[in-house]
């Protein structure tokens, strides 16, 4: 019993968990030696291609002057008119306007100076004249008579919203069956850009 | 050498990179001497004025019913393809909105989409690590489908963007979440160059965007999660010509800038910038205020130059699409703010071959067309007539 209660004194301690053994971390010295390798490339590369490459460079102002060249060397169908040649159409447009109102049935044929003119007309009594009948076709081109402009409906022809998906232009007046005032028939077009 | 040593070695070198960097940076901003809007304002140069209606949503395309990633033009006759969350390529034709195509993926979450220069095939990738072509002449399978005609793999990350080299048919370059970028034969499937990855001086992160320069299609830029972009020679794979600094986060999107020259690009910092290609010189940042909180800085996601070079287009997280002046460096548009816009994140846009249409995409599930007014006009009327 002593032996037993001697024996249950020096009883081992329990287990626990233990550290794993130090191996070599071979992983983390390979990867240092490749950032190391990387590094002294990069020091090699910006040391002698980088600061050597500014050596001479002329100073920025020289490369936006360039760029100011270009771009005033180049035309661009998305930049609107200036707003000064806008303001000299307007005022012949007005002068026009004012002639039209009388001449009307000669208001796009004896050649309104606005030079959005041709082809299309954006003389105001527009729907007094046929210079939209004139590309059409219409056969009677003193006739400034609306109804003389059925013709100009084979626009529609282009891209009905019956056509397409989702066809819509960014007109306030548009809607998806707008009709053409001339003829009747639907035409996703020609209205918003009588306008 | 112990480990210690290795680990001193790599603090010194380190060190010694931080203090070369900074005095590339000091050499840099002594030639600083303006930017490209300060020199245009001393030459004169005003901010184009743009009327509310000058420039219009003249075409809807609704089709997709997932949201939109990628698009891109076709060189001629005007058709655009694009890719969306629904799982779909669809070539659409942009003049009458007329669905052409509409291919449904085997992998539905594709990122990018490009169109060949003869405008006979399209190519598209994304989280399938692979980038996919279609010839558009295709006999569809039995489902209806047009079958892949190659399939480009190789990449160990998603490929994020991809265009195809202008002169040339066969090959095609693709960015990707594994760091790289690649140039491809097209023909043979077989990646011919691999940009970057173990090689030094590559991106160190996910690659987002490539843009190919049309003056000389040897030659690229990419855009990376970095925060840099990087100029490569497509002859010489083992090293990117130079390191494009500035950004203070992902550069989601390059482009070059119609002279060939220079290029702009895209960030998560909100900022839009222009560099010079050959100097590295940062010409010029296109950059808005906003509050103090940075969660409130929309990023941009995408751009395009206008055919010029006189407009910057940029499309954000918050639907905004901004016209820059680039000479200026001013807001003189925003799209997002005209009639017909587009209701989420624009997520990417491009400009037609002839610079007279711009596209944009939308997690809106659209596409759409933008044109100056008279334009449009005129060319409605050339319709007309023909």
């Amino acid at each position: 019993m002593e032996a037993a209660a001697a024996a249950g004194s020096e009883a081992p301690p329990p287990p626990a968990p233990r550290s794993p053994p130090g191996y070599p971390d071979l992983c983390g010295r390979h990867r240092l030696q490749v950032e190391v390798q990387i590094l002294n490339w990069e020091i090699g590369f910006l040391g002698q291609e980088e600061l050597e490459s500014l050596e001479g460079l002329q100073s920025v102002s020289g490369y936006c002057k360039e760029v100011n060249e270009y771009v005033g060397s180049h035309a661009d169908p998305l930049v609107p008119l200036t707003k000064k040649r806008r303001k000299s159409c307007r005022i012949w447009r007005w002068l026009w306007a004012k002639l039209c109102f009388n001449m009307s049935w000669i208001c796009c044929f004896c050649g309104c100076p606005c030079p959005q003119r041709r082809p299309i007309c954006t003389c105001r009594h527009v729907k007094n004249c046929c210079c939209r009948c004139r590309h059409c076709g219409c056969p009677n081109k003193n006739c400034w008579k609306a109804s003389c402009c059925r013709p100009c409906c084979s626009l529609r022809s282009l891209s009905c919203p019956e056509c397409s998906c989702g066809c819509v232009w960014s007109c306030s007046k548009f809607t998806e069956t707008c009709s053409c005032l001339k003829c009747s028939s639907t035409c996703c077009m020609s209205r918003c850009l009588c306008e | 050498m112990s480990v210690a040593e290795l680990k001193e070695r790599h603090i010194a070198a380190t060190a010694t990179v931080n203090a070369l960097r900074e005095r590339l940076k000091q050499r840099r901003q002594a030639l600083l001497d303006t930017d490209v809007a300060g020199y245009a304002r001393s030459h004169g140069k005003t901010a184009i004025c743009f009327g509310s209606t000058d420039l219009v949503c003249c075409r809807t395309l609704q089709g997709h019913t997932g949201k939109v990633y990628s698009l891109d033009w076709t060189l001629e006759r005007n058709r655009i393809v694009s890719a969306s969350q629904d799982g779909r390529l669809i070539v659409w034709n942009a003049l009458t909105s007329q669905k052409t195509h509409a291919i449904k993926l085997h992998c539905a979450w594709v990122m990018t989409c490009a169109f060949a220069p003869n405008g006979q095939s399209v190519a598209c990738g994304g989280l399938d690590s692979a980038c996919s072509i279609f010839n558009l002449n295709s006999q569809v399978d039995r489902d209806g489908n047009i079958p892949i005609s190659r399939i480009l793999t190789g990449h160990k990350g998603y490929v994020s963007s991809c265009q195809f080299v202008p002169d040339q048919e066969t090959r095609l370059i693709t960015s990707s979440g594994d760091q790289t970028c690649v140039l491809w034969d097209v023909t043979t499937g077989q990646r011919i160059s691999v940009f970057g990855g173990e090689f030094p001086s590559g991106h160190t992160t996910d690659v987002l965007s490539v843009s190919i320069n049309s003056s000389n299609s040897n030659m690229f830029v990419s855009g990376s999660c970095d925060a840099t972009a990087r100029l490569w020679d497509t002859r010489i794979a083992s090293r990117a010509v130079r390191t494009y600094h500035g950004h203070e986060g992902d550069v989601n999107a390059v482009k070059f800038f119609p002279d060939g020259q220079r290029f702009g690009t895209g960030s998560n910092d909100g900022t839009c910038r222009l560099f010079d290609m050959r100097t590295g010189h940062q010409l010029q940042i296109y950059s808005q205020q906003h509050g103090n909180n940075d969660n409130d800085v929309p990023i941009a996601t995408s751009i395009a130059f206008s055919i010029s070079g006189r407009l910057l287009f940029a499309g954000y997280s918050n639907g905004d699409c901004y016209a820059w002046d680039t000479l200026v460096a001013e807001v003189v548009l925003n799209l997002g703010s005209l009639q017909n816009s587009h209701e989420g994140r624009i997520s990417c846009l491009g400009l037609s071959a002839d610079g007279s249409a711009l596209c944009t995409g939308s997690w809106d599930k659209n596409l759409k067309i933008w044109m100056e007014t008279v334009v449009l006009k005129l060319m409605v009327e050339r319709m007309a007539f023909h």
